[in-house]
């Protein structure tokens, strides 16, 4: 049963939890390249921080419901992805444990590295069944669009960047950054769509 | 494209949610339909033509 502080905290938007999630890697990021804290308690905070993930799905159902757009095939996907990003998660972690402790090479090494990276599979696959199930053809329409936006965002961000760094004006970036750049854009473009709807919204 | 869904809706006493319920999709998807910013596909359009027992001309019309 869902505890009323839950749903209570949960009611909150889902811009706060985002917020509470990026802000928290970022410290825990600042954290460890300032030698502040080390292994473990960079990966306690991850997982700590990984908690609003939780209540971004269950604010951003509350916000669906209240809007009319809350499908079965939306619910299903915001399902799929907390499994996803909380995965991810474990798996990073998980991958970046067992290299500090054991220090593998060869095969080993190559399937840690691997390993966090197959729960992106899984997201593909999550979006793809999204746009199969979704009955909404506007919903659906709105979906393919905020992913498009996201793409050429992750395009224009990416190459942006690659250029800055190319003349030596800029830190160099890893590759598996534009997972959560495509997200940013993601949320974009579902943003630029919401304010439109909301303009002039008849009842 | 025009049309006239808020008057046919409006004609019955039906909100939004009620239109939207009978037709299977979300309240957004009437709203957007009603205020031209989206236009549904043929299939759709034949099913709120049905719901209001009238021709797809009768209710969506060109600008």
């Amino acid at each position: 049963m869902t505890s009323p502080l839950f749903m209570r905290l949960a009611g909150r938007s889902s811009l706060l939890w985002g917020a509470v999630f990026g802000l928290g890697l970022a410290l825990t990021g600042w954290l460890v390249r300032s030698e502040r804290i080390a292994w473990p308690w960079d990966a306690v905070l991850i997982a700590v921080f990984s908690l609003s993930l939780v209540m971004l799905r269950r604010a951003a159902l509350n916000r669906a419901e209240g809007c009319g757009t809350a499908t079965a095939a939306l619910k299903a996907y915001n399902r799929r992805a907390l499994i996803w990003a909380l995965s991810y998660i474990g798996l990073l972690g998980a991958a970046l444990t067992a290299r500090a402790t054991w220090h593998p090479s060869g095969p080993v090494l190559w399937l840690l590295a691997l390993l966090p990276s197959l729960t992106i599979a899984f997201l593909v696959w999550a979006m793809a069944r999204y746009l199969t199930e979704e009955d909404d053809e506007y919903q659906r329409m709105r979906q393919i669009n905020a992913a498009l936006f996201a793409t050429g965002f992750l395009l224009v961000t990416a190459s942006l960047w690659g250029f800055l760094e190319t003349f030596g004006v800029a830190p160099h970036a890893e590759g598996w950054w534009s997972v959560g750049v495509w997200a940013v854009g993601l949320g974009l473009g579902n943003a630029a769509q919401s304010l439109r709807d909301r303009q002039g919204e008849a009842r | 494209m025009n049309n006239r869904l808020k008057v046919l809706r409006a004609e019955r006493n039906w909100s939004q949610q009620d239109l939207a319920e009978r037709l299977g999709v979300s309240r957004q998807s009437v709203n957007a339909i009603e205020t031209g910013k989206y236009d549904p596909s043929l299939p759709l359009a034949f099913r709120i033509a049905d719901l209001f027992e009238l021709t797809i001309e009768a209710i969506f019309q060109r600008d």
